[in-house]
């Protein structure tokens, strides 16, 4: 098995919301299980997860020509792919609206190509926030919400608000 | 102290708690945030970040509620500070300034002090010169203290230590000085004794209690001394004299040594963390005689250490001992004698004390203080059976009244005048038919305080007779001549 970092970004790059994240991360353990238990083999164990996850996985094996039958190998890789799923950083966007796949997908594409491609998106619908956006990333918080524009707005103006 | 919001939108950075062990909490995200920088949680509760690492920030949490991995936390952009003013004189508050008194009616402070801060450096400093009265004959007569003295008060538990503590509590009140009493870990019960003690006797509007229970957080009770320092020096800074007890430091000790260890800092000796002397010496060292722009202005401080067993070489204590201008130790086996106050006068120091007695004082002390060794001494001769002359009983004798002398009620102060004037009659051996076994010579004694303080014709005389001798032979003199009668007067204006 090669010993490279970089044989993992195909399937980091499947990775784009902390859903997907915890699928992933739950699929490994299953696999990881289904391993350990039965002894059935690589190809056996594989029917315990999905299709698309099977699929990448399959791929990535044959590119980087990891010997499925050794199973200490694949639970090697296994964990090390976990590791790596866990490490990496969330960006936590709130908005007023669930975003549909389509938006998910603009907006990752966005971030892989601005912020780099260890990130992936954690969207939370907050209604409170009426539009805009509250991001966080890296222990900052900006709150571009029109709550905060009218709150802000409305405090500015206070006193000719009153006068109404 | 702004909310949550206000703090998320002012630093414009949030954290997450990720893990929590009793009273320390780990933290991921504030990026900007720095050691001993307070954060609020979402539900209002308060911390203070011990240390930064790459992964995690270490904070210190003053829970009300309980804080739980998951929840959000701000920094605040400011240090631990406190609420101070007038308004805490006759209060019992928490050591972040909340009045423990729900029926409070007084509003809270609104200016606000930082806890840690540094002690003033030595150009602010005068030397001790002025004595500091406590009430109690021994201490004053034979190991005075100063205005500014750091005293370290040690003992075993139950060996009259808070007892001494409340009378010069009571002595420096009753002197418009401010006293802050600093309550560590105590029980509820004890510190509602303390509140009624002061209430009792009508001073608690000039005393502070800060105080924690011994069930609350780590955090809080670990607070407690720097709280009741800050609000020291911010009476002394308005231009009084404080006067601040520290009661305990070796428990406080034990807690830091709890939250060090929480905190996977290295353990040293008997498991305290390597740090141990320098939070206890950073914050004596804020205390002392000050130049300030309202005059000379002092921080009196009385550390209290438990000892275990008499045992005097244990670590907390010589830290103690080494940080502080002297200690007076409180003798297991002198309380069970039913010496009272129990203070071993050969065993307690007082380093700046002396300096700051005129000449007769310090006489009188060299004359006590060379009398009671000299019957220490004898006492330990006749234990050896010998047949005893004359003048070695006399001297027993004598010794015995002079022992009984300085025995004095818990509740009881002797201005210190009044304890010189009392002092020399006894040397001059003007009540040789009295028994030294007499139950009303205590009786006599509060009487006596009574009326001195109520009474200024009284006072007037007795201050007078002391700053007209320069020395105590001179005083001696004075009493030999109409002490006698005097004495008789104003017994009879006590009776």
């Amino acid at each position: 098995m090669k010993d490279n970092t970089s044989i993992y970004s195909d399937i980091l790059k499947s990775i784009k919301t902390t859903d997907d994240q915890e699928q992933l991360l739950s699929e490994i353990d299953i696999l990881l299980d289904a391993l350990f238990q039965t002894r059935l083999g690589f190809e056996k164990s594989l029917e315990s997860i999905s299709l698309e996850t099977t699929k990448v996985l399959k791929e990535t094996f044959l590119k980087i020509n990891l010997d499925v039958t050794n199973i200490d190998e694949v639970v090697n890789f296994l964990n090390e792919l976990k590791n790596k799923i866990k490490s990496l950083k969330t960006l936590k966007l709130y908005l007023a609206f669930f975003p549909s796949e389509d938006s998910i997908d603009k907006l990752f594409n966005w971030i892989i190509n601005n912020l780099g491609n260890r990130i992936i998106l954690s969207i939370q619908e907050e209604k409170t926030i009426l539009g805009g956006a509250i991001i966080e990333f890296d222990g900052n918080y900006l709150d571009y919400s029109l709550k905060k524009r009218l709150e802000d707005l409305f405090f500015k103006r206070k006193e000719a608000i009153f006068k109404i | 102290m702004k909310d949550f919001s206000f703090y998320l939108n002012s630093t414009q950075e949030i954290g997450y708690v990720e893990r929590t062990t009793s009273s320390i909490i780990y933290a991921s995200g504030l990026p900007k945030s720095k050691p001993g920088e307070m954060v609020i949680f979402d539900n209002e509760n308060l911390g203070q970040i011990l240390s930064l690492s790459p992964n995690f920030i270490e904070i210190l949490v003053f829970p009300e509620n309980p804080v739980k991995p998951g929840m959000k936390l701000v920094r605040t952009n400011e240090f631990l500070k406190i609420p101070v003013g007038w308004e805490l004189l006759g209060n019992v508050i928490s050591p972040l300034g909340i009045s423990l008194n729900p029926l409070n009616s007084k509003r809270s402070p609104s200016l606000r002090r930082g806890v840690n801060n540094p002690a003033s450096g030595i150009l602010t400093r005068r030397t001790i010169k002025k004595q500091l009265e406590t009430g109690v004959s021994l201490v004053d007569l034979v190991i005075p203290l100063g205005y500014g003295q750091r005293e370290l008060i040690i003992g075993d538990r139950k060996t009259g230590k808070t007892n001494f503590l409340l009378q010069s509590v009571l002595t420096q009140a009753k002197k418009n000085n401010i006293c802050v009493y600093a309550a560590i870990g105590k029980r509820k019960l004890d510190i509602k004794e303390l509140k009624d003690f002061f209430v009792k006797q009508g001073v608690f509007d000039q005393v502070v209690i800060v105080a924690s229970g011994s069930e609350d957080p780590t955090g809080i009770i670990y607070l407690t001394p720097y709280s009741a320092m800050t609000i020291s020096e911010y009476f002394r800074d308005e231009g009084n004299n404080v006067f601040l007890v520290l009661d305990d430091l070796s428990t406080h000790a034990k807690f830091y040594r709890e939250i060090a260890l929480l905190g996977k800092r290295f353990p040293g000796r008997n498991s305290y963390p390597g740090d141990i002397f320098y939070m206890h010496s950073s914050l004596l060292e804020r205390a002392g005689n000050f130049v300030t722009p309202k005059g000379e202005k002092a921080i009196t401080c009385f550390p209290v250490a438990e000892t275990i067993q008499g045992d005097l070489s244990g670590y907390i204590e010589t830290n103690l001992m080494s940080m502080t201008d002297g200690h007076l130790y409180f003798d297991g086996d002198l309380f069970a004698k039913g010496r009272r106050p129990a203070i071993n006068p050969f065993l307690s120091v007082t380093r700046v004390g002396r300096q700051t007695q005129s000449n007769l004082k310090r006489e009188l002390n060299r004359e006590v203080l060379s009398f009671i060794t000299l019957f220490e001494k004898m006492q330990n001769f006749t234990h050896f059976g010998a047949e005893l002359s004359v003048g070695t009983r006399a001297t027993l004798g004598f010794g015995e009244k002079i022992i009984e002398f300085f025995k004095q009620n818990p509740s009881t102060t002797i201005p210190i005048n009044l304890q010189i004037i009392l002092f020399g009659i006894l040397w001059n051996n003007i009540l040789e038919n009295k028994q030294s076994q007499d139950k009303s010579q205590n009786t006599d004694t509060e009487k006596l305080a009574k009326l001195y303080e109520k009474n200024e014709d009284v006072r007037k005389k007795i201050d007078s007779m002391i700053e007209g001798s320069k020395s105590f032979n001179e005083l001696l003199g004075i009493i030999r001549q109409k002490g006698e009668k005097q004495l008789v007067n104003i017994l009879k204006y006590a009776n």
